[in-house]
């Protein structure tokens, strides 16, 4: 029988890998895009965890929504990054220097 | 004891899966390993009786949101060369920084409230349970408002990426709809004598 | 076929959310609506959304009788917090949507432009009313996604763009930060309900410490985020001088409206059994908020940048009324809120107006310079308006400061008291300068102000209200009180 916290232990575990991605990659907005995908898994892992021990559906179905959402988050970033790359012909992060501030 | 074999499988795998993200030089290996993360992710779903999140996991994760993520990737021509400069120069900050919240939450994972008399409820259900009429039951019921709610939302970012993105080409022929409404008879009908 | 019976019967007192199913259908017939016209006419759209939001304030009032009801099983919650707090919501993005006519006019995708605008301000309702965290994050989201959408609308400009993509990777962030913080909340309640995590979170003992902690935390970040509160405030300059201007001003009043009622209804309705926990954290917040917003502002020469900057100096202030935990506190806020919704959109208004042929003309501060000479009523209503920002007596902007002010103090926070107004006094420095710039510098150009009659409109009314509720805040603030009947 697997214990509750070591389904929390992969959940941090990959809540601060994708941290830590977004910390590394500062060249390429994708793989930031990625690393916030990372994250909401975990947060998912541990609603269904969180669901099955406490015998109650209603983190299941929060997970339901929060796939959703991602879905459309991503739809909107990505758009977000073709038109920024459209005009600027790049995704480096670095190139995110017009306001300065 | 077969359980454990396949959580620490599934969790072992779909953590390396996840640092190979992190890691990855190509933005399409990093895809890659993602789906891969996602697909041992899915697993560990199985394992704790949640058959419908596992399985739209699958569908929309992998099927839908990261064949956006390839999509765009092809289109971008992401140049790989460039986009190790500087990597290590982060490390230690970022490492840190992760380091700190994972302790913090794998202590609060481990914190009494998560401990002994919960887990003993942790049975898991029966074949006849089925899981995704169990979800389908309360999610249009009791969870209604947040069902309609996240369809406007669905909505709210199609017409957004769509309004970011669309581009009108001058070579492509349009309909263009209020001049076929504002459109005369006396536009279009020429009395000729005969 | 059988009959299939459910636990829950079909949703009563469904009338307490027509508002927002008006809003929401009107955002898709003016999506509709606006496929039928042609550019020229971009502004027929916009009427229908502005009319749509001003048609949802008395549909709101007339459920003002059904105070404390909720519908769809517990989900949706009005009270005459939400009511008050709906009202000067409405009010925000009807400015908004009447400053963007003139903004929009040679813009392609007009319609899109003012459904977006009405599908976040249904997500902001729906934050004003969310009793649990399903529609806590789901309103957020909509709210999020829509204003990146927002920000981004100019795309053939770089720093649009680079704005949206910015904000939106810093604000997924924090989603999934809150979201994170959520699920530990689950984790330790089993409830999804903000009273019913309350009443659980009075029973969890010093077992759960640490887990209740983190899923507070998180979830104040995530909130904290969508206040722009400093740590958290990075996005706010680059998303402010990016965005359009009628944007940035719908931006800079109608979430911060949102993120502090949801944040008065979290704090009050799930956390009350770690109040002291909780303070600290949010003095922190405030005392950072304040010192960024008043000491960065000083240095910004783009009067959007200076605003935003302003903008976090303000809602550090405002955090203030939360730190007091009180019904004089949250009234506060909610003084503070009303009376920024106007200072904030005349500004903004202004702005609009000096924008001139050759695209950004009228955002840095020194094209302000000798604006006394050539347009002076103009002058006068800037003047009056960032008078009432810095907070200087008998206007507006005194009393929202006095109201939260002296909510600490009675709650017994003199000194975070006087270090606000050590900072209301550093912040008061950069309006000033402005001031000095519109009434003692020699004119550098001509002022090809649009004088467009709506705006003016705007600016009218809200150098009124200002200089009115300067003069009379009473009742104002009595209703702000009546407001709070009911949630504290």
């Amino acid at each position: 029988m697997v214990p509750l916290s070591h389904y929390l232990l992969i959940g941090a575990a990959l809540f601060s890998i994708g941290i830590v991605g977004l910390f590394l990659n500062r060249k390429n907005v994708i793989t930031i895009l990625m690393c916030i995908e990372l994250i909401l898994l975990a947060v998912n892992i541990n609603f269904v965890a969180f669901s099955h021990f406490l015998n109650d559906l209603g983190g299941q179905i929060f997970v339901f929504f929060v796939l959703t959402i991602a879905a459309s988050e991503v739809a909107v970033g990505l758009a977000i990054l073709m038109a920024f790359y459209r005009l600027r012909r790049s995704i480096n992060v670095e190139d995110l220097n017009t306001l300065q501030g | 004891m077969l359980e454990s074999i396949f959580f620490y499988l599934f969790g072992g795998l779909a953590t390396i899966g996840a640092l190979l993200v992190v890691l990855s030089r190509n933005p399409m290996h990093s895809v890659m390993w993602l789906i891969f993360c996602f697909f041992n992710a899915a697993g560990l779903f199985f394992l704790l009786d949640a058959e419908f999140i596992g399985i739209i996991t699958i569908l929309i994760y992998v099927g839908a949101v990261m064949v956006l993520f390839i999509f765009v990737i092809i289109m971008l021509e992401v140049n790989v060369a460039r986009m190790r400069e500087g990597f290590l120069h982060h490390l230690p900050l970022g490492g840190m920084i992760a380091m700190l919240v994972f302790i913090e939450m794998a202590s609060a994972g481990f914190s009494g409230v998560f401990s002994a008399e919960q887990m003993g409820t942790a049975v898991h259900l029966g074949q006849e349970v089925n899981n995704t009429a169990e979800i389908g039951k309360e999610l249009y019921t009791h969870y209604l408002l947040g069902f309609e709610l996240a369809a406007i939302i669905l909505l709210a970012a199609l017409v957004g990426s769509v309004v970011l993105t669309i581009r009108s080409r001058k070579d492509a022929k349009y309909q263009n709809i209020p001049a076929q409404i504002a459109v005369k008879k006396s536009d279009r009908l020429r009395k000729v004598r005969m | 076929m059988s009959k299939i019976s459910f636990p829950y019967p079909f949703p009563e007192h469904l009338s307490i959310i027509v508002p927002e199913m008006f809003i929401a259908v009107m955002a898709m017939t003016v999506l509709l609506w606006s496929l039928f016209l042609p550019k020229e006419k971009n502004y027929i759209a916009a009427w229908m959304a502005a009319s749509a939001c001003a048609a949802a304030i008395p549909l709101l009032l007339s459920q003002a009788g059904a105070i404390g009801l909720t519908t769809f099983y517990g989900f949706f919650i009005l009270d005459a917090f939400a009511v008050y707090a709906k009202l000067i919501l409405l009010l925000t993005s009807i400015f908004a949507i009447v400053m963007s006519i003139d903004f929009m006019k040679k813009e392609a995708n007009a319609g899109e432009y003012y459904a977006m605008i009405l599908f976040a301000v249904l997500g902001m309702m729906f934050m004003i009313s969310a009793a649990n965290l399903v529609m806590m994050y789901l309103s957020m989201e909509l709210m999020a996604l829509s204003v990146y959408v927002l920000v981004a609308y100019q795309r053939e400009v770089v720093r649009s763009s680079e704005a949206a993509l910015k904000y939106f990777i810093l604000g997924s962030l924090a989603s999934g930060i809150m979201l994170y913080g959520m699920s530990f909340l689950y984790g330790v309640t089993g409830q999804f309900d903000f009273q019913a995590i309350g009443i659980a979170l009075q029973g969890v003992g010093h077992n759960g410490h640490l887990a209740v902690m983190v899923g507070m935390l998180f979830v104040i970040v995530g909130l904290a985020f969508k206040l722009s509160a400093a740590p958290f405030h990075m996005w706010t300059p680059d998303a402010y001088e990016g965005a359009p201007t009628p944007v940035t001003a719908f931006m800079s009043v109608a979430p911060k409206i949102a993120a502090f009622a949801l944040f008065i209804r979290f704090l009050v309705e799930a956390l009350p059994a770690v109040q002291h926990e909780y303070i600290p954290i949010l003095t922190g917040l405030a005392l950072l908020t304040m010192a960024v917003g008043n000491i960065a502002a000083i240095a910004q020469r783009n009067i959007k940048r200076m605003l935003a900057y302003s903008t976090i100096g303000h809602v550090g202030f405002a955090l203030l009324g939360l730190i007091a935990a009180n019904a004089d506190g949250y009234a506060g806020v909610l003084t503070y809120l009303t009376i920024y919704l106007f200072m904030n959109m005349g500004i903004f208004a202004i702005i609009i107006l000096m924008r001139g042929k050759d695209g950004f003309k009228g955002e840095l501060i020194d094209d302000y310079a000798g604006m006394s000479q050539k347009r002076p009523i103009y002058a006068l209503a800037m003047a009056l308006l960032l008078l009432s920002l810095a907070g200087i007596p008998f206007l507006g902007g005194f009393w929202a400061k006095y109201a939260v002010f002296i909510a600490a103090i009675e709650a017994g926070h003199v000194v975070l008291a006087l270090i606000a107004l050590l900072f209301s006094v550093v912040g008061a420095f950069y309006y000033l300068r402005i001031i000095k710039y519109i009434y003692f510098d020699q004119p550098r150009g001509e002022f090809e102000i649009s004088d467009n009659s709506t705006m003016q409109v705007i600016v009218t009314v809200c150098t009124i209200m200002v200089v009115v509720l300067g003069l009379f805040p009473g009742p104002l603030m009595e209703l702000c009180h009546q407001a709070l009947i009911g949630l504290v």
